[in-house]
């Protein structure tokens, strides 16, 4: 599925960066904002100090195996059913966790689009490039990331500039919101990318050493930290609370809210496709992730086949929950507790790993 | 092969596009403008100006129509009231180019706006963008007494009016700004507010004008009685009080622009001020320097510290300076108007509203770590007893001065 080809540090980060984007960018603010208020900032620059410093330690700890990937490295370390088993509730996990986030965005697509047709059919023309980008590979995925970012991160800088005679200091006060209590729990407590780390490790096979894991690993973390962190103190200045904590979706709304002179307003239809591209990016790059796992656990040569499988999965529940409401309860509950199973698979599986002394992976440069 | 497949496929994706599900322009009908007023057995009166589209045609058949097509039903929301349209109108109703909101004054009062606001943001067929406002006549009333006679169309006439420089009514007209004051300061905010001149008004007003008139300022009057000669016409002046999410009272013209200081806009305007034996006035150009300083100290009482720094030039003086002297009494009795002028708002706003309508609580925020030791202190209450101490400096140019010359 990766072509053979391996990818460099700044290929790494932007991978990193577009299996965040979405998340980072488009819910995260509204759940910080519910949890913490407008201190929300503060929680997201905390969580990014944290998500290096985690990033840092797994690293070290995974430093002997880059180029096994997270799905082999289980195998080996857990022995082959129980590595297969885990193996198969990590993609499990990963599936329910893409096909909430399919539902969240598509719903946003259809909301801002098309709010005639139903969101299975909006869902279709999301799911079909997500498709043939997955089944295209790694390599093509990355390449595609490569042309969506720099729109990516102009929309931003435009969201911010225009947004900027909104901007309120009043609307951070009080300072620590719910409190520092809250803030130091929600910032420490559920680890922030390790989603995103897990990804990264099971796709490390097309990484090449160590060094481009971890430089580009630190790259994408802290970008993907500042860009939420950029974005997250836009929305808690320019919404005073607790209306930050009513609006569903953030960055929808601040666009809407965009009014500068006759030209610069209107900016939604703009920056969907943007918009679009990230979310299809991230889709396919986690159906490659989970299609690879898949591929270590059933011991099969290549894992295209499992991609059309695994597409109508995050499709089919995708569309379980009965409303968009639903699917932000959902999802919450899913991100909330598999922070804890991610960070615990992933420590688990490497000290087992460690202490077992597991034959090291071919890429590993002493 | 593959490449050529791809090729076809994505030329198959222009060509065979279609236009299935297009709508074209003329399909729609827009709407340019809502007023909301009070209707019968808890109902709402909803008024829809559409735009008319001009330049011939079938539709306009070579003849002279009328511009405004303004339809009112009763309904219990404004969206009811669209879809009831849809039962007599051919076209589709768009509200994508909608540019007003007006809720009459009457229902302001009786029953409050607030259910609307939530309703228009929370729903994307408005922009949040919008302006919102007041009427103190009825939405149709207010509709047909609008004259686009320096613009091409009605839409571009409410826009030029609401985004004016001059008044700047723009930042407290949006619709999102009046939706999170409402939500923030617990109901508490004001609102633009449009009048239909009265001719009875003005003429009242008009006796007083301008040296009778018991004012410093003498262009100080609430939105229907601007002397306007003439058929009656569509004003936007002041404000709309909101307490406890109802209308309470209004702001006029002077108070409105004391606002648009403590909002930080730089362009204050021209005053006409009387002089102290109110024989002539002058006129000067107000700018602000610096932002208004707030403070608020948040004790048992509320102290409320604003100090503004004003920058102006004569543009009429109505008679000459005797001396340096007269001149310099004349700016420090500016001053002192301004001071007193703004004194009485905020003294209003405490007194008379019992309500931090101006926004205040959001520089007393600070003055916390948390929001439970905010929601503890309880603002809205002390607000009642808050404390004021305005300082307003006015530095003025002579003919021909450059601005920093002066200023050194």
């Amino acid at each position: 599925m990766n072509g053979g080809k391996k990818i460099g540090p700044a290929s790494t980060a932007i991978l990193f960066l577009n299996l965040a984007m979405a998340k980072y960018l488009m819910v995260l603010p509204h759940f910080m904002v519910s949890e913490v208020g407008n201190s929300a900032w503060i929680v997201i620059f905390l969580k990014g100090l944290a998500a290096i410093g985690l990033f840092l330690l797994i690293a070290a700890l995974y430093k002997p195996y880059v180029g096994m990937g997270l799905g082999e490295l289980t195998r080996r370390a857990l022995t082959s059913p129980l590595g297969g088993a885990l193996n198969f509730i990590i993609v499990c996990v990963m599936l329910v966790r893409g096909g909430m986030l399919f539902r969240i965005l598509t719903e946003a697509l259809q909301t801002l689009e098309t709010d005639t047709v139903t969101i299975e059919y909006v869902g279709l023309f999301v799911l079909i490039p997500v498709l043939i980008c997955a089944l295209k590979g790694f390599n093509a995925n990355v390449n595609a990331s490569i042309l969506i970012l720099p729109f990516t991160v102009l929309s931003v800088v435009i969201i911010s500039v225009a947004l900027a005679p909104h901007y309120e200091v009043g609307n951070l006060m009080p300072i620590f919101g719910e409190g520092e209590g809250k803030i130091l729990e929600t910032a420490f407590l559920r680890f922030g990318g390790t989603f995103e780390l897990m990804y990264l490790m099971t796709l490390s096979r097309s990484m090449g050493d160590y060094k481009t894991f971890k430089r580009g690993g630190l790259i994408g973390v802290g970008a993907i930290s500042l860009f939420s962190f950029i974005f997250t103190l836009i929305y808690c200045l320019s919404v005073p609370y607790p209306v930050s904590k009513n609006f569903f979706f953030p960055l929808y709304q601040l666009t809407r809210m965009i009014k500068a002179g006759s030209f610069l307003q209107r900016m939604e239809p703009t920056v969907i496709f943007v918009w679009t591209g990230v979310i299809i990016c991230g889709l396919s790059t986690l159906v490659i992730a989970a299609a690879e796992l898949l591929k270590n656990t059933s011991g099969t040569k290549g894992g295209g086949g499992f991609v059309p499988l695994l597409v109508m999965i995050i499709f089919l529940v995708g569309v379980l929950p009965r409303s968009e409401l639903d699917t932000y309860g959902i999802y919450k509950v899913v991100v909330n507790i598999s922070h804890y199973f991610y960070i615990g698979v992933i420590l688990a599986v490497l000290l087992t790993a460690r202490l077992r002394k597991v034959e090291r992976g071919l890429a590993y440069e002493a | 092969m593959r490449r050529k497949l791809l090729a076809a496929l994505l030329a198959a994706s222009v060509l065979l596009s279609g236009c299935n599900m297009s709508t074209e322009v003329n399909d729609k009908a827009y709407v340019i403008a809502v007023g909301v007023d009070k209707g019968s057995n808890g109902l709402l009166k909803v008024t829809f100006m559409f735009a008319y589209p001009s330049g011939g045609g079938d539709e306009a058949g070579g003849e002279k129509v009328d511009e405004k097509d303004i339809v009112t039903v009763e309904a219990p929301s404004i969206y009811s009231g669209m879809r009831l349209l849809d039962t007599f109108k051919s076209k589709r109703i768009d509200t994508n180019h909608t540019k007003l909101v007006a809720f009459s004054q009457e229902l302001a009062e009786d029953r409050g706006v607030f259910s609307q606001l939530t309703d228009l943001v929370n729903t994307r067929g408005f922009r949040p963008s919008i302006y919102v406002c007041v009427t103190q006549e009825s939405p149709s009333k207010l509709f047909n007494s609008m004259e686009p006679k320096q613009d091409v169309f009605i839409e571009k006439f409410i826009e030029h009016l609401f985004s004016k420089v001059a008044y700047n009514a723009t930042s407290r007209a949006y619709l999102y700004n009046n939706y999170f004051s409402a939500v923030v300061e617990d109901g508490s905010y004001i609102m633009p507010l449009v009048g239909v001149t009265d001719k009875e008004k003005v003429k009242e007003a008009a006796e007083d004008y301008p040296y009778k008139k018991p004012d410093d300022f003498a262009l100080n009057y609430t939105a229907d009685e601007v002397p306007l000669h003439g058929d009656g016409s569509a004003a936007l002046c002041g404000y709309g009080v909101f307490v406890d999410n109802k209308m309470v009272g209004t702001l006029g013209m002077m108070e409105g622009t004391i606002v648009k200081i403590l909002e930080k806009n730089k362009n204050v305007g021209q005053f006409c001020v009387l002089y102290p034996d109110r024989d002539s006035y002058a006129n000067v150009n107000l700018q602000l320097t610096n932002a208004p300083i707030v403070t608020v100290k948040t004790g048992d009482a509320p102290e409320i510290d604003i100090r503004i720094q004003l920058w102006g030039e004569f543009t009429g003086i109505g008679r000459t300076f005797r001396n340096s002297e007269d001149y310099e009494s004349f700016v420090g009795y500016m001053s002192s108007a301004f001071e007193r002028k703004t004194e009485e708002l905020l003294e209003r706003t405490r007194a008379e509203f019992g309500a931090d309508i101006l926004g205040f609580g959001d520089k007393a925020k600070a003055n916390f770590l948390r929001y439970r030791e905010w929601k503890d202190y309880n603002w809205k209450e002390k607000y009642k007893d808050a404390r004021f101490s305005v300082h307003v400096e006015i530095d003025m140019n002579d003919y021909g001065e450059l601005r920093f010359s002066q200023r050194k």
